[in-house]
């Protein structure tokens, strides 16, 4: 018998239309979340470190004059405005680095919630559903302007705490335009990530568009910033426009005009374009067709270095940036430290036991970066080795003549080699950037230095595979765990005293600040024991335990 | 062929496959049939070593399926439900790397195959339509001329035409002397194709035979015409079922069908007929009576 339902059995589910938007804030608020809490402890540890190194109106007058003429530190970070003033300070350190994070997070949530959406599939099952294409993309960005929306309030909330138990009394409207100033970082990279994912077939496609779109505003900005001849570049840049909001001091909104009608028509144009498309096609012509390259289709591990070939060129050249630009303003930042002695103290905490100011020591800190620059490289390769079991592909090779240790040695030769290669780009680029400006650091320290935070990324590695063996589902979240929380207490712990058994728990804490001091090979040989014996202890779990998709 | 004794899966107090004990010969294809969640692609993944039992053991040629998994991988040839396949490299590519990782291929066979399915290689996978990429995963493992062929929902996403040479290709693979273990849903393929079925409910084997054993389990269907009104049939206590309209009367008999012969004949029939179950009769009757048992539990 046919069971027929009543009016009584039916659930009517409220907002149906608004579904898109739903799942994709649901999805995004925990990144957001956590973007929202790194940029609100640099926004905290700035005041605190800027309220207890610059007390007196000289020591500010000299960060101002050397800081204020490195076109190095200009390029980079943006150009200082008011940063004899916490606020002009605290705006101008988050910024600048909101501006590089922010943009890259925001083009790559966006391109995840377009194009990696529709390659799924699971795109096609929304538009099954109560909305169209265009309702559809017009809904998934309002989802990630609720996820903006978090980091908004965790930024501007923090900003304004810190700002009132420093005695600053950053009103409540000045922390909110800066926390916009932030979420507008993203917003427009958001924007231009929706857009590409239209233009592109393949997500990874729509990604590499989006950062050659940040790329140029990037290079706009800087240059801008790095040469008077050139700043009228500023205005055309949308990197360049965040600069010039100047939050917390001497606010300029009318920016947020050009800043909002960017960000509307690239997202109109992203809208109107969902609707001119089909499902899963793109609006730039893409080859469905190619002719077979056999090569390195032999065995799993020619297979892994095809498949993350990309991957590892993409995070070698960006260590050899990073490497390249610290290197190139070294000698300037030497400049800064010796004339500045609030800089100097800086320096000093972050560098801890190495009181040497100088080069050497601005050096030792471009290496911490690249070290966590490094580990999210090690937390991508490692969560795609996971991915290749979670989609099904590793079952391919299980089911013919190839076992699990042979598959997973492959990929682990992959991931070491790739780390390897980053922290030799990181150390030669180094020293090419800062031999081009005489800065009397040798190869060979550079060298070493490098080699010297090997030891760390292995560790790291180690903590994944360990995970990947035992808890494979969340074997990105432990890494991104452990890296956000090592980073957060340099940050915190460069302005505050921290206790040291906490200190302690940081990854970077424990490596020496070389080339400023001789590098620590005891440490690094109980990092890499560690590593070693997470990843082998890591291993022997893959091999025993069952398969688990996503 | 294939030899299991008590093999069991279990999560937590959960048995996905409960105590299976199973042979599969040399040369025979065995379907494997079971509704959604009976524990089909579990028994596929302990038998491939993807996953560990927790009790029971399998052999496959002889060998622990868990400990000699290269082994046995060597011989056999996998086709999964689900294509999860490199969306960037092409199909040709993709023959490649499988045939390389196999470690063996019959090239000759792999064409004619790729002409058969009509298949087109040169795109990339990412392109194809889930029977396209099926169709990778099928060329991919006969092409292998492998002793066993396991395959779970082979034709998943194939049309009917494509069904058709999947068909023809498992019977040459068993007129070469391979073994096939077809997971399937498919019931008239099924039928057409295995020597003997497996019947799988809630981890357990419910039933293992020939598809004429298994007749036994579902009821004869009789259709009779009489030139007046039909006997009635309502008092006979193995019929079910019973339609009449008009001169026609329609019934289910499971058991005796003498005493419904003889109401039959004695109220002088125009026509006669009897119908064995299906295959797809014979499944509803066994899940069916699951079904009605769950409502009523």
């Amino acid at each position: 018998m046919i069971a027929v339902a009543t009016a009584n059995h039916f659930k009517r589910f409220r907002w149906p239309k608004l579904v898109v938007s739903r799942f994709t804030a649901t999805r995004s608020n925990r990144s957001a979340a956590i973007w929202g809490y790194v940029f609100a402890a640099s926004s905290a540890s700035s005041i605190i470190g800027y309220v207890s190194l610059y007390k007196t109106p000289a020591a500010r007058e000299q960060l101002v004059h050397t800081l204020g003429s490195n076109s190095g530190i200009n390029a980079l970070l943006g150009m200082p405005h008011r940063i004899d003033t916490v606020g002009g300070f605290t705006a101008w350190r988050t910024l600048g680095i909101a501006m590089i994070i922010g943009s890259i997070w925001g083009l790559l949530l966006s391109t995840k919630t377009f194009r990696g959406e529709e390659e799924s599939g699971r795109w096609e099952m929304f538009l099954t559903g109560q909305t169209t294409a265009r309702k559809g993309a017009a809904n998934a960005l309002i989802g990630l302007l609720a996820a903006l929306g978090v980091l908004f309030i965790i930024t501007s909330a923090a900003t304004f705490a810190a700002g009132q138990t420093h005695h600053l009394h950053f009103t409540l409207s000045e922390s909110c335009f800066f926390g916009l100033a932030l979420a507008a970082t993203a917003a427009e990279f958001m924007a231009v990530g929706a857009l590409t994912s239209q233009l592109a077939p393949i997500r990874r496609r729509a990604s590499m568009y989006a950062a050659l779109v940040f790329g140029v505003s990037f290079l706009a900005r800087a240059a801008s910033d790095a040469s008077s001849s050139l700043g009228w570049l500023i205005n055309l840049s949308p990197l360049g426009w965040i600069e010039k909001l100047h939050p917390l001091r001497d606010s300029s909104p009318i920016w947020l005009v050009p800043i909002a009608i960017f960000c509307l028509v690239f997202s109109l144009a992203a809208v109107y374009l969902a609707g001119r498309r089909d499902l899963g096609a793109s609006l730039l012509a893409d080859k469905d067709t190619a002719k077979a390259r056999r090569r390195l289709l032999g065995s799993p591990l020619g297979l892994a270095f095809r498949l993350e070939k990309n991957t590892v060129i993409g995070w070698t050249l960006g260590a050899a940036f990073v490497g390249l630009a610290y290197g190139y303003i070294a000698k300037s930042a030497t400049q800064i430290i010796k004339d500045s002695a609030g800089a100097g103290k800086v320096v000093s905490k972050i560098a801890g036991e190495a009181q040497l100011a100088g080069a050497k020591t601005f050096l030792g800190i471009l290496f911490l970066l690249a070290t966590i620059l490094i580990m999210a490289e090690a937390t991508s390769l490692v969560g795609s080795m996971r991915n290749e079991e979670s989609q099904g592909y590793l079952d391919n090779f299980l089911v013919r003549q190839t076992s699990r240790l042979r598959w997973l040695s492959g990929r682990l030769g992959v991931i070491y080699i790739a780390l390897t290669f980053s922290v030799i780009a990181a150390a030669v680029f180094g020293w090419l950037g800062e031999a081009s400006q005489h800065t009397g650091v040798s190869f060979h320290e550079m060298f070493t230095a490098g080699l010297n935070i090997l030891p760390a990324e292995i560790f790291i590695a180690g903590i994944g595979i360990l995970t990947f063996g035992f808890k494979p589902r969340l074997t990105s979240s432990v890494m991104y765990g452990a890296i956000a929380w090592s980073f957060l207490l340099e940050m915190v712990g460069s302005a505050i005293n921290l206790n040291h058994y906490i200190l302690d728990t940081s990854i970077i804490h424990h490596i020496a600040l070389a080339p400023a001091v001789s590098p620590n090979w005891t440490t690094g040989k109980i990092y890499i024991a560690a590593g070693v014996i997470m990843m082998l202890l890591g291993s022997a779990r893959f091999n025993s335990r069952d398969l688990q998709n996503e | 062929m294939i030899h299991t004794d008590g093999l069991t899966k279990k999560y937590g107090d959960f048995a996905a496959l409960d105590h299976l004990d199973l042979d599969v010969q040399k040369g025979e294809i065995l379907g494997y049939l079971g509704p959604n969640g009976a524990g089909k692609t579990t028994t596929i993944r302990l038998l491939l070593g993807l996953i560990k039992p927790t009790g029971g053991q399998a052999h496959i040629f002889g060998l622990d399926s868990q400990k000699d998994k290269i082994k046995i991988h060597k011989r056999l040839a996998y086709v999964p439900g689900e294509a999860a396949l490199w969306p960037n490299l092409t199909g040709e590519e993709t023959f490649y790397l499988l045939g390389k990782i196999h470690g063996q291929m019959d090239v000759g066979y792999l064409k004619e195959l790729t002409k058969r399915f009509n298949f087109e290689p040169k795109k990339k996978v990412r392109t194809y339509s889930k029977g396209n990429r099926q169709k990778i995963n099928l060329i991919a493992a006969l092409s292998t001329r492998a002793e066993l062929l396991i395959m779970d929902e082979p034709t998943s996403g194939l049309d009917p035409i494509m069904e058709q040479a999947f068909k023809e290709c498992a019977l040459e693979a068993k007129a070469n002397g391979q073994t096939i273990f077809l997971s399937s849903h498919v019931l008239e393929e099924v039928e057409a194709l295995c020597d003997r079925l497996a019947i799988l409910r809630s981890g357990k084997l419910v039933e293992l035979g020939t598809l004429e054993e298994m007749r036994h389990l579902s009821a004869v269907t009789v259709t009779a015409t009489f030139a007046g009104h039909p006997p009635k049939l309502n008092h006979l206590k193995d019929v079910k079922n019973i339609h009449t309209t008009g001169h026609q009367v329609t019934c289910q008999v499971q058991g005796d069908i003498a005493p419904l012969l003889a109401i039959l004949s004695a109220a002088k029939p125009q026509t006669l007929l009897s119908r064995e179950p299906s295959l797809e009769e014979l499944f509803l009757s066994l899940y069916g009576e699951e079904k009605i048992n769950r409502a009523k539990g």
